[in-house]
Formats: C-alpha cells, sequence, structure tokens
C-alpha cells in the first residue's frame, strides 16, 4: 500500500494561485501550492472547509466556476498540461473576466482528451452527482460514448466495471435508478464510472463523508484495493484525519491556501512539524478550555501567523529564535528527516527540525481525563422507558423508535451512537415530547414529561433542553439574539431586571458578550450560533441537555471549543448530558456510558471504557467500531471487518433486524434470531447487549 | 449617507418614488378641503368650463421674498420690460409680465379669496382640484375595506394552510379554486344588485376576490419555514402553536407581506373603482370619484376640453404606479434581505 517515495511522478502541480473576484475584493482560494503524486501512490490532501482544496481539485478538472480571478502556474499530467500557459493570458490587456473565460475555454480543450482516460473524479455526494431520471446503466454508457467504445461492449464492459467495485450484482443494477440504491452503492456506481475507461489518476473530493462509518470502511478498504491491484493513483481529499491515515502514503496539509506541511503519512500525523497540523490532530482539543484558533488570515502581519499557537515558539525558542518567527514569514522548508533518509517532506516553519519537541510538547499538554467522567450517578437525571414511535399510519407503518429505555445518572453523560436512520434524533425529540411517541414514559425530577399536564408540560420543558445540529436553522432569522433569549424567559414570570440578568449570566457562560443582544443571527459565526444556541438552552438551568449532533456542522477547531464548554458545564453545574453523535471517537471521549441503535432498536449499552471492537459484544457495535479508522488496531479491524457479508442494511420485519449483516448468524443459522426480537440482557462488566448469540 | 444605501439596496428608487406619490395622495385624502379654496361641491356659475390657470400657479409660487426684491427694483428705477398699466403693488404680478409678455389672459384683481381654478372647472362650474382631492379620499377608503377583507381573512387563511398543511390546505385550494373561477365583475354584480349598488360592498367583494393570491403566497413560505429549525426550537423552548405562527412565522419572518400585499391590493382597487364608478355602478354622484369625473367629461372631451379628463387619469395612474411601485419594491428588498 505504501510506495516510496521515488515512484515516477504523474501528477505535478507548481505555483498554482486562485484568486476569485478583483482588486480589493480578490480572495486567494490556493496560494502558490506545489505538490505532486506518483504513479500507483495515493496521496492525501488534507484541510478545513475554506481551506481551498476542493477549489484546487475542480481546478485541474477545468470544473472552476467562471467567476473572474485568476489561475496561475503549471500543472501536468504525465507530461501534459493540465493548464494553458499563464502567461499569454496574463499578457493579455483585456481585463481579468474575459481572460478568464478564454483561460476556461482553452483549458477545457486540453482536458478533452484526458478526462477518462487519464483523469477521473468522483465527489462528496454520490446521490446529489447522479441524475436521477438516468438509470445506473445510461450512466456509464454515456461515460463509454463518449470515451468511444464500440455500442457492442458498453454493456458487458460496464458491468464488469460495477464488478470491479465490489457491486457483484450488476446486471440487476444496471436497470436501477439512483432512488432505488443506497448511498454507498452509489458512490460505487460514480466510481465505477469513473475507472470505466481506466484512468491513471483519481480525484476523489471527500468521497466517505456523507457516508456512514460502515460504509466508509468499504469504500477506503476499495481505494486501497483498486491502487494496490490495479495501480490507480489516488489522489484523496478529506477533511477527515482517520480516513487519510487509513490509505494514503504521503500527505499534505493545507490551510488558508498555503500547503503547510507535507510529508509521509505516518511522519506527519504522528510528529507534525507544524503548529497547525498539531492544532488539527486533536492536541489543541484538548488544551484545556479555550484551544487557539488558527489565523484568519496567515499572509496579514508580519512574521508566522502560527506562532500564537506554536507550542514549540511557546515554550522552546530563545529570545533571538523567537524575534526571527515573529518578524519573518517562513518559507516552505523541506527538511530531510534524520530518521528516514530520502522521504522528503517539510513544513512552512522556521524550525520544522524541532518537531520532536513538539510532539513531546504536545502529550504533555493537559488531555481531557477520563476519570473527570464521574462513573456512576446515583439517581438517573432521565429515565425514559418503553419509548415507541413509529411514522405513517395503515398496513405499512414504519417503526422508527422501537421500545428504547435508557437511564442517565444525574451529572453525567449518555453518549448515544449509530448510523443514519437508525433513530437517534427521533428518540431524541420524542424524549421532549417534540414528537409524540405512541408509548412509553419520560421520567425527569420525579414527574412523567409525556402524561404531564400542559402547564406542567410547560414547566417541565425548562428542565430538559435541546441543542440541535445546525444552528443557523434554528435561531430565527429576524429575530436578535436578545430578543431570542428572551423569548425563552417569557413564561418564567420573572422581574424585567432580574430577566435580563439571567440572559447576560447566560451569554458570559459561553462566553459571549453584551453586544451580541442586539445583533442578527446572519450576523454570527456558526460557532457563534451554536453558543447562542447553549446560552438559550441553559438560561433556563435545565437539568438535562440532549445534544443531536451539536457539532457536526463545524470546523474542527469550533468543535473543541463548544466540547470544552460543554464539559465545563458539566463540571461546574452538575448539568446531565444525552449526547447524540455518529462521531464514535468523541462519544468516547465524552461519556461515561455508550448506548448504540440500529434500526430504531438500542442493541448495546456498555460503559465507555469498554466500548472497545475487542470489548463490545454486539456483532453490530464491532462492526462499526471497527469500521473507524484507527492507527494503530487497524490490522486487527480489517480482519474483524473481513468477517461482515458485504450486505446492504434492510429493515426486515421479523426477529433480529441485524441478522442479514451478523457473522455469528449467519454461520449458526439460529432459528431464534429470525423469530424473536432480542430483548436487552445483562452481561458482566456492567453492559446490556440485545442479540441471541452474544456471550 | 443612510440616504445613499437605502437608494442603492434593490428596490430602494421604487420604494422611495411610490412611496412619495402614496403621501402625496395620502396628504390630499387627509387634510382635503384645507388644501382648496373652493369645495368640492361648490358650483361657480360664471366660471363654467374653466380652463386651468396655469398663471395664478404661479403667482401663488412666488415667495414673499421674491416679490419684496421685485418691489425694491422697482423702486430703484430699472426699467421694467413690457406694459405698465398695472399699479405697482401688484408685485407677483410685475414679475409674471416680465417673463410673459405675450400672456394673454387679463389679470385678476387682488381679492382676499382668490378666485382662480388651478386646474379649471368643469361643466357645472366645480373646481377640478377640489374634486380631485375629494376624489382621493373615495379612492383610498374604499381600497382600505379591500385590503381589510383581502388581507384580514388571507393571511390568517394562508398562515394556517400553511403551517398545518394536510386538510386546511386542502379547503384553501378548495376555496381558491372557486373564487378563482368566478369572474370576478360577474361577481360584484350579482352582490350590488342583491344588496344595494354601494361601493363598500363592491370592494368587500373585490378584497374576498383577491384572498387566494395572498394566503396562497403566504401559505407557500410559511409551508417552506414550517419544517425549519427553528420552530421545532421554539416548541422546545415550550412556545405553543399560536405564538410560532403568529410571533415567529409572521412577525419575525414574513410581516414584509403584509406590507407588500397592503400596497398590491391598494392599487388593484383603485383601478377597479375608478373603473367601476366611470361605469356607473361605483360611486355616484353628488359623490365624487376620479372614474365618474371622467365619466362626466365624455361629452365634452373632444371639443378640446381636455382638463376633465386628464387631470383624473393623471391622479389614478399616480395613484396605481405609487402603490405598485410601493410594493414592489419592497417585494425586491425583502427579498434581498433574505438573501444576505
Amino acid at each position: 500500500m505504501k510506495e516510496n517515495d521515488f515512484s515516477p511522478s504523474l501528477l505535478v502541480v507548481s505555483d498554482l494561485r486562485i484568486t476569485f473576484g478583483e482588486g480589493t475584493e480578490s480572495v486567494k482560494a490556493v496560494n502558490g501550492v506545489d505538490f505532486r503524486v506518483g504513479a500507483g501512490e495515493v496521496v492525501g490532501l488534507i484541510g478545513e472547509s475554506g481551506s481551498g482544496k476542493t477549489t484546487l481539485a475542480l481546478s485541474l478538472l477545468g470544473l472552476l466556476d467562471a467567476k473572474p480571478g485568476i489561475i496561475g502556474g503549471r500543472a501536468e499530467l504525465a507530461g501534459k498540461s493540465l493548464f494553458p500557459l499563464p502567461e499569454d493570458y496574463l499578457k493579455n490587456s483585456d481585463g481579468t473576466r474575459k481572460r478568464h473565460f478564454q483561460f476556461q475555454r482553452d483549458q477545457r480543450k486540453l482536458l478533452a482528451p484526458l478526462l477518462g482516460r487519464e483523469l477521473a473524479a468522483i465527489f462528496q455526494e454520490p446521490k446529489a452527482s447522479l441524475d436521477p431520471f438516468y438509470t445506473v446503466g445510461d450512466h456509464l454508457t454515456e461515460v463509454m460514448r463518449r470515451n468511444g467504445f464500440p455500442v457492442a461492449t458498453r454493456r458487458t464492459r460496464g458491468e464488469a466495471s460495477l464488478r470491479d467495485v465490489g457491486l457483484a450484482e450488476a446486471d440487476k443494477l444496471w436497470d436501477l435508478y439512483p432512488h432505488q440504491i443506497s448511498g454507498g452503492m452509489a458512490q460505487r456506481v460514480m466510481i465505477a464510472m469513473a475507472l470505466c475507461a481506466s484512468p491513471r489518476l483519481l480525484i476523489a473530493d471527500e468521497p466517505t463523508t456523507a457516508l456512514d462509518v460502515t460504509t466508509q470502511a468499504k469504500l477506503l478498504q476499495l481505494l486501497g484495493s483498486l491502487n494496490r491491484d490495479q495501480g490507480l493513483s489516488v489522489l484523496l481529499i478529506s477533511h477527515d484525519i482517520g480516513v487519510i491515515r487509513e490509505i494514503c502514503s504521503r500527505v499534505y496539509v493545507m490551510h488558508k491556501g498555503w500547503i503547510v506541511e507535507s510529508g509521509p503519512t505516518a511522519q506527519v500525523l504522528e510528529s507534525p512539524k507544524h503548529p497547525y497540523t498539531a492544532s488539527l490532530l486533536g492536541a489543541f482539543a484538548r488544551f484545556g478550555e479555550r484551544p487557539v484558533l488558527p489565523p484568519g488570515n496567515p499572509e496579514a502581519g508580519p512574521g508566522c501567523a502560527y506562532r500564537n499557537m506554536c507550542a514549540i515558539y511557546s515554550r522552546s525558542l530563545t529570545e533571538s529564535e523567537k524575534n526571527l518567527c515573529a518578524k519573518e514569514k517562513p518559507g516552505f522548508s523541506s527538511g530531510v528527516d534524520s530518521e528516514s533518509p530520502g522521504v522528503t517532506g517539510g513544513g512552512r516553519c522556521h524550525f520544522p527540525g524541532q518537531s520532536k519537541e513538539l510532539r513531546a510538547l504536545n502529550d504533555s499538554l493537559p488531555q481531557a481525563d477520563a476519570s473527570e467522567k464521574t462513573g456512576s450517578g446515583s439517581v438517573p437525571a432521565l429515565r425514559a422507558i418503553s419509548i415507541r414511535k413509529r411514522f405513517g399510519g395503515g398496513g405499512d407503518p414504519f417503526l422508527a423508535v422501537a421500545e428504547v429505555s435508557l437511564e442517565v445518572p444525574a451529572g453525567t453523560t449518555y453518549g448515544l451512537v449509530g448510523e443514519s436512520g437508525s433513530g437517534k434524533t427521533t428518540l431524541a425529540l420524542a424524549l421532549l415530547g417534540l414528537q409524540r411517541p405512541e408509548a412509553g414514559e419520560v421520567w425527569i425530577e420525579g414527574k412523567n414529561l409525556l402524561s404531564a399536564a400542559p402547564g406542567e408540560l410547560r414547566n417541565m420543558r425548562k428542565k430538559i433542553r435541546m441543542l440541535f445540529q445546525h444552528p443557523e436553522a434554528v435561531l430565527n432569522s429576524g429575530m436578535t439574539i436578545g430578543q431570542t433569549l428572551h423569548e425563552g424567559l417569557e413564561r418564567e414570570g420573572m422581574q424585567p431586571g432580574a430577566r435580563r440578568e439571567r440572559i447576560l449570566e447566560s451569554l458570559r457562560q459561553v462566553r459571549l458578550d453584551e453586544s451580541y443582544l442586539e445583533r442578527f443571527p446572519s450576523h454570527l459565526s456558526s460557532g457563534e450560533k451554536q453558543r447562542v444556541c447553549i446560552a438559550r438552552a441553559i438560561a433556563t438551568r435545565p437539568a438535562v441537555l440532549v445534544c443531536d449532533e451539536p457539532v457536526a456542522s463545524l470546523d474542527l477547531a469550533i468543535q473543541s471549543q463548544i466540547l470544552a464548554l460543554l464539559s465545563g458545564f458539566q463540571r461546574d453545574l452538575g448539568m446531565t448530558y444525552l449526547f447524540i453523535s455518529h462521531n464514535l471517537a468523541m462519544v468516547k471521549l465524552l461519556a461515561s456510558r455508550i448506548g448504540v441503535m440500529y434500526m430504531g432498536r438500542l442493541v448495546e449499552e456498555a460503559d465507555a471504557g469498554n466500548f472497545t471492537a475487542e470489548a463490545a459484544r454486539h456483532p453490530y457495535s464491532k462492526l462499526l467500531l471497527a469500521s473507524v479508522p484507527a492507527g494503530d488496531a487497524q490490522q486487527a479491524h480489517q480482519a474483524l471487518l473481513a468477517t461482515y457479508p458485504d450486505t446492504e442494511p434492510v429493515r426486515l420485519r421479523e426477529g433480529c433486524p441485524f441478522r442479514n449483516r451478523c457473522p455469528l448468524y449467519l454461520e449458526s443459522r439460529e432459528s431464534r434470531c429470525e423469530q424473536v426480537v432480542p430483548e436487552l440482557r445483562n452481561f458482566e462488566g456492567n453492559s446490556r447487549v440485545a442479540c441471541h448469540l452474544a456471550v | 449617507m443612510a440616504l445613499r444605501r437605502f437608494l442603492q439596496e434593490p428596490g430602494g428608487w421604487r420604494i422611495t418614488l411610490g412611496g412619495s406619490m402614496v403621501l402625496l395622495l395620502l396628504i390630499s385624502a387627509i387634510a382635503g378641503p384645507h388644501l382648496t379654496s373652493y369645495a368640492h361641491d361648490e358650483m361657480d356659475l360664471e366660471q363654467i368650463l374653466a380652463p386651468p390657470e396655469w398663471r395664478w400657479l404661479r403667482s401663488v409660487l412666488v415667495t414673499e421674498r421674491g416679490s419684496e426684491l421685485l418691489k425694491a427694483r422697482d423702486r430703484a428705477g430699472i426699467p421694467k420690460s413690457g406694459t405698465d398699466e398695472l399699479p405697482d403693488s401688484e408685485g407677483g404680478l410685475d414679475f409674471l409680465r416680465m417673463d410673459e409678455d405675450s400672456f394673454s389672459q387679463p389679470v385678476e384683481e387682488p381679492e382676499a379669496k382668490p378666485q382662480g381654478h388651478i386646474l379649471g372647472t368643469d361643466n357645472n362650474g366645480r373646481d377640478m382640484m377640489a374634486l380631485l382631492v375629494a376624489g382621493s379620499r373615495n379612492a383610498l377608503l374604499p381600497g382600505l375595506v379591500a385590503c381589510l377583507v383581502a388581507l384580514g381573512v388571507g393571511l390568517p387563511l394562508g398562515l394556517i394552510a400553511g403551517f398545518y398543511g394536510g386538510l386546511p390546505s386542502a379547503l384553501l385550494g378548495g376555496f381558491s379554486g372557486v373564487v378563482l373561477s368566478l369572474p370576478r365583475f360577474v361577481l360584484i354584480l350579482v352582490v350590488i344588485s342583491a344588496l344595494a349598488p354601494n361601493v363598500y360592498y363592491i370592494m368587500a367583494v373585490l378584497g374576498l376576490t383577491l384572498v387566494p393570491r395572498i394566503s396562497e403566497h403566504i401559505a407557500s413560505r410559511v409551508r417552506s419555514q414550517a419544517g425549519s429549525g427553528f420552530v421545532t426550537a421554539a416548541r422546545e423552548g415550550g412556545l405553543d402553536d399560536i405564538s410560532i405562527l403568529t410571533k415567529h412565522i409572521f412577525w419575525y419572518q414574513n410581516r414584509a407581506l403584509l406590507f407588500i400585499h397592503f400596497a398590491l391590493v391598494m392599487a388593484e382597487s383603485i383601478l377597479v373603482e375608478t373603473t367601476l364608478s366611470y361605469l356607473q355602478f361605483g360611486t355616484k354622484a353628488p359623490d365624487v370619484s376620479w372614474g365618474n369625473i371622467i365619466e362626466g367629461s365624455r361629452m365634452t372631451f373632444f371639443s378640446g376640453i381636455y382638463w376633465i379628463t386628464f387631470f383624473p387619469a393623471a391622479a389614478i395612474v399616480m395613484a396605481i404606479l405609487g402603490f405598485f411601485y410601493l410594493g414592489d419594491g419592497l417585494s425586491a428588498r425583502m427579498a434581498y434581505r433574505e438573501g444576505k
């Protein structure tokens, strides 16, 4: 899988610059980027939203919007240029707009013979990339027609390439429409389309971001095997370090249009040379309450813009060395690592050689302490009993949540994980009575919320509040922050003065100041909006906060800020959380007890410490945990994943809902699994598992 | 600075232009009788079909200071141009004489109450200006009735249908279908023949026929907002449906629609009112409407007596354009604010 660095270059990009807009309003999206992808190599490009990584990929494919702007630099694929020579366009004095259109026309001419045969791409939303009126076969045929395959061979060749990407029932799939296949299958179809003319380089822009973790694991395996078996080169663009770590041999780290660091994956991810990489890797997510944000514009001001977040700068440099950092912008120094000679890599840093120290310093930083998570509070702050919620009526109701019971002890965090469609959010809404369940009880402070009278219910709503996934949708765009916050307290019967005091206090608690009261949501960043949502929730002094993917739509650095805020409340105010997320790593870090949902049922409940691929008892939990990209345990996980059949999730009407994907059932063909829905059973180590075969 | 920004945002010019026309209309409707020297039903039988007196208009426009200056110049003995028949005290008229030597009309003697009919008189000797001003009141008041009905029914209907979908939405669809399939004027004729030929009945019916357009528009917007996060969040915050609907959805998200539709219904109702009054179904003499002024002019129009037709027609165009620009500008402004 890991190629050495001397493989012949396939794609070489040098000094790529992309600017949108003109004059003072121009934005440098890509700022002098150099990189290469060797033949048969999988190279990762990692960065947060706004780093310019997608712009870079689109420019190579000639897909950038025809906005007025400038593209400069060179890009060559196996010696053939992907860009018309920029000098011709810069000499033209007709103005940027015309220049850009001319550039785009010429680039399309250059790319026409290359797209499909040399270079192909897949994108983030596979379902959105497929035309809903075309069948899978139509999609493939179109690509082959464009590449001049004879009509007679198109079907066989198309089916062969579907089989290559692991879609065994290619002939059945041929006539299906995109809405009839799952997201994972759709992404495989996209890959089959990209590969059916045998290109040498595949550009994959966030190919797994929209997919579930088990599907993601399968797709990464597929890309890895295509690389191994067919020598396909891949440029994998992602914001997810786990994904990159899984299959890339080399990696480039991008921030605000710059490549700040590059090198072999293991080296970059284990001993980052650049403080930004280190912060991406989570060292700073653990750094106390207020992680330092990376600079918004690395070009502003004198000196290295990253020095405020740099552990080397703050701890191990002498004064004269600090002066260098404060005065001069560092260039890209391709320092050769003494341990692994021959491997190039480097960072935009004055002192890249001190990476060892950076790592040591990062390790010495205080880490989120697992012992902080109080294991077993005595009184449950929230108790749900047999919640059932169905959608649709008549003969074919859809059971979104089936008989889920759980208990959250006061002052602890209960993590709820599961793939999309597992009923996590429906359960949360049912717990708050926002979607009334058919059956069940929700006990908070000795009262059942679901049987409360309207007046009583309103009082109980203050005790259990919710944080939603998309803060921008939650805040009414026509109301100022102050109006939003006041509204929540209107029914409390408080004096106006006391109400204002309470609002200011909760704003202070989320570290926003009074000036926010008069602002509208459109003037806030998404992190600030989520803070306002938190302030809105805690203003009523709730006992329980249900967090439904509260940071999933936020950037990494903002995520860690919000999570630090939440864990601070737990420590200081004894808040109880039900934390819903698809991100297993995050849940394991925060929660003391974890529940796994599958098809509306709670299939396993265990203490966070015992929640690993090895210790988990339900086969679905094991599958989930093994699918999470994990550096060290990768081999063991791959072996575990190999025992699972490659089947899609199906809603089974009777018996165990998981059995069609379950290696235990497929081995034993146990009849109980077909007839009886398994109940949660107690196991040693304080875990409950809904499986007939678990031991 | 703020004004410039206001004008530069989309709809700025339309709002300003339309708003000032509407403002003019409002002033004439409210302060009407104080603006003219004649009552609209006062017949000046010596001045039947008098043409517009532009000259008199200009004498009014010359300021006190201006006439002082002219007098000072006279005293200094600078020779005046033109004839010298009138006494010197007529400062304002002196000024006129200098400018328009060739003006043929005799100049009135100064009186406490100027006799001039600025915009002329009609065939009953009624002052056109007074008629127009009286007509503006009869254009706006029936319009307000139409707006009251159209918005009073259309707004809650649209909010409820959009928010709940299902049966309310289906009922709105059925109601809209029935109303839109009935020809508006036939409906109006049925109502006035069944009840009484009163302009306010007509306007109530007109308002009702405009309900579908308003409520469907509001419903379509509310429908897309009913499932959005802030509604769930408001519910989570303990608000009931009525507060969510009135406060979150109507007031903070859609209140601009109220003003937009108000302006558009006003434009439409002025058009309908004047049309019907012209056809003698609406406002009837002795009440004055721009429509029945024009109707009264149809015998004299082709003999060159343009002013009885022209001024009310101009007033109608201005009123409708004003309201239309205002509504259109507001809706462009709303779309822009939302896009931001």
